[in-house]
């Protein structure tokens, strides 16, 4: 009881700190910027973020964070409109939503099926805060005598997490997160002084910036992309969305996809390393199996939309339990905003519930109030958010390069810097050609260094006697996990097939 | 998908090169921690390595069951070229010839190899979202931008 009450109080100081009028300011911006790019295809909010990292210079941290998780909460939400209205998805996340969601507009029910969504958002929005809430302060309390075996662990847990959860391109991803991991290692060791991976060359002594990483690998890459493969055909896009409002049959028939995809999402989005593209694909496949009329889905079920939105953004609220109480991100997106904290020299973590509780607390507070304004905000104003879909590409696009270049040049006023990020994005579009996926990438870079700095901690901790990663308890079983994680979808994979095979002959 | 088996030897030869990379690293007497630099950077081209052959063994499977590969998605080479050489440009004439001129010339004549076909607008926008990017930048963020030819 004394916790509850202890978390009240410092939820209530939260409150305060979120509803200064300067950091509402950055609440609402965050929201209303972060359904805006949700609303454009082919703008995220990892690369928004990525793209704002800059500011975080003229900017204080508890301003910036509240911007963030209002980028990331409202991008779940304006996602929702494209994939519904023009059955494209504006996040990848959204993808599944187009499924019955483009079917329930053309069939017009547009309006129900936005309303659930928005309505499924807040839902899962307001359980998923609850949950960063709880879970933060019990995670960070036990994460208090975690020492650096276990942090490792933890770390090599995310990674092995984000491969093994990649289905068919688990090799490709694998090699992704090496390449992070690799990349992460260039310039000079912090610990020894010598240079690593240079080639002699003096601007790479200080290694490849995480900034420039993430702008070259989410936002260049992007573009180039688009560049690459501009589809001429346009889509239908619905106009006409009819009544908002959602007959009581559809009321019944969301109700429990909302609270089945909040809780999914927000464990899904817990597990360093999976995010809201996993959430909602699972999520899909959970509502179609307990369905009664499983047939429907892929015509217009609504269950195919609340379930799946819910789920989205509920692991939005998970991923940042790992980010906040342990400083391990839980999704790309995550570990864009792990990279604004770095360049803060903050090191998220019990430390941090402890030692900068209205960093973490205001932000709680502000994700609460941001879920409440994206209501509001998403509703009333979708003919707005539609006409946004009319904003023409080629300018934007451009923007967005000029941005990353700038964004670049602001922090390390070198040309330099903007060459490796061109080298970076034309590298990863080259990859993403190929089918290699780049959040994992990014996460790699991130955590390489850190990754690196615990293991050799706990070595320096254990003498050099590398069983401390087997004798501790804890680190023991996160590692089982990790391996567990690893192998388990590859082993089940070989397990249908072979139950496949027999079941042909 | 195709050529996911000359990727596999691509990977496989990359993580070698960052093995022998690892090796050059210099490892002085004096490190008092256990793990010396060379270490971790190995450990990664190990993983590497691995990932490639699990990447190669994953498509000879695949080939082995006469799984249909799927094609690599179009690419329009030109728009992505002229898309990248622009790009490149522009960081180059960025500092000399000044963020404002350089930033409304890339926005313009990026915009036209995107697709774009209406002149006066496009020419007013980028005047225009140049000059408040700028005031952003300059004014709230307090970032200097070359002045160049201005």
């Amino acid at each position: 009881m004394d916790a509850l009450a202890q978390m009240f109080a410092n939820l209530s100081m939260g409150f305060g700190v979120a509803l200064t009028p300067w950091h509402l300011l950055a609440g609402v911006l965050g929201v209303v910027v972060g359904t805006a790019i949700g609303v454009l295809p082919g703008i995220g909010p990892a690369m928004t973020i990525a793209l704002l990292l800059p500011i975080t210079f003229g900017v204080k941290p508890v301003t910036a964070f509240i911007l963030f998780g209002g980028i990331y909460y409202g991008a779940m939400y304006g996602g929702s409109t494209t994939s519904i209205l023009v059955n494209t998805p504006g996040e990848t996340a959204s993808v599944v939503t187009t499924l019955d969601g483009y079917k329930m507009a053309k069939k017009g029910r547009g309006g129900a099926a936005l309303a659930t969504a928005a309505i499924g958002s807040f839902v899962a929005g307001t359980i998923a805060t609850l949950g960063l809430m709880l879970l933060g302060t019990q995670l960070s309390e036990i994460a208090l005598s975690f020492g650096p075996p276990e942090y490792f662990a933890i770390m090599l847990f995310a990674l092995t997490v984000v491969t093994g959860l990649s289905g068919d391109s688990a090799p490709k991803t694998a090699f992704a997160t090496m390449l992070g991991l690799g990349i992460s290692m260039m310039g000079m060791d912090l610990q020894t002084g010598q240079p690593r991976y240079t080639f002699g060359i003096v601007e790479l002594l200080g290694g490849i910036d995480v900034v420039t990483a993430a702008i070259g690998l989410f936002a260049i890459c992007e573009v180039f992309w688009n560049a690459a493969t501009f589809k001429r055909i346009q889509e239908e896009v619905i106009k006409t969305v009819g009544t908002l409002m959602m007959t009581r049959d559809e009321w019944k028939r969301s109700i429990f996809p909302w609270f089945r995809g909040s809780c999914l999402g927000f464990v899904i989005g817990v597990l360093p390393g999976a995010g809201a593209t996993v959430a909602t694909f699972l999520s899909y496949v959970m509502e179609k199996r307990l369905s009664k009329t499983p047939e429907e889905f892929g015509t217009g079920a609504i269950e195919g939309v609340a379930g799946p939105e819910a789920a989205n953004n509920a692991s939005c609220g998970g991923a940042m339990v790992p980010l906040l109480a342990l400083g391990i991100p839980g999704s790309g997106t995550t570990a864009v905003m792990l990279a604004a904290f770095q360049m803060y020299g903050l090191r998220p973590g019990p430390l941090m519930f402890s030692q900068q509780p209205d960093l973490i607390w205001g932000l709680i507070a502000s994700l609460y109030i941001g879920n409440v304004l994206l209501l509001v905000l998403n509703l009333p104003l979708i003919g707005l958010w539609v006409k946004m879909l009319e904003t023409p590409k080629p300018l934007l696009f451009s923007s967005i390069l000029v941005f990353s270049a700038l964004g670049i040049y602001g922090l390390s006023g070198s040309l330099a810097e903007m060459l490796a990020l061109f080298v970076l994005g034309g590298m990863a579009f080259f990859m993403r050609r190929h089918g290699f996926p780049m959040a994992p990438v990014v996460l790699g870079v991130v955590l390489g260094p850190m990754i690196e700095q615990e293991f050799r901690r706990a070595l320096v901790m254990s003498v050099g006697d590398p069983s401390v990663f087997f004798t501790r308890p804890i680190c023991l079983t996160i590692l089982l996990f990790a391996v567990l994680s690893l192998l388990g979808p590859v082993i089940a994979q070989m397990w249908i097939a072979r139950r496949e095979k027999t079941a042909a002959k | 998908m195709k050529h996911d088996f000359t990727l596999a030897g691509i990977i496989i030869v990359f993580a070698g090169a960052y093995i022998a990379g690892a090796f050059m690293i210099n490892e002085t007497k004096t490190t008092f921690s256990a793990i010396g630099p060379r270490v971790f950077p190995i450990l990664i081209g190990i993983g590497m390595l691995l990932s490639g052959v699990w990447l190669g063994w994953q498509t000879w499977l695949k080939r082995a069951s006469g799984h249909k590969f799927a094609d690599l998605e179009e690419i329009d080479w030109k728009t992505w070229g002229a898309t990248a050489l622009v790009f490149l440009v522009y960081i180059f004439i960025f500092e000399p010839v000044g963020y404002l001129i350089s930033t409304a010339l890339f926005l313009f004549i990026e915009a036209r190899i995107l697709g774009s076909r209406a002149w006066l607008r496009d020419a007013l926008v980028s005047v225009v979202v140049s000059v408040a990017i700028y005031y952003f930048f300059n004014g709230l963020l307090k970032v200097g931008l070359p002045k160049g030819l201005l």
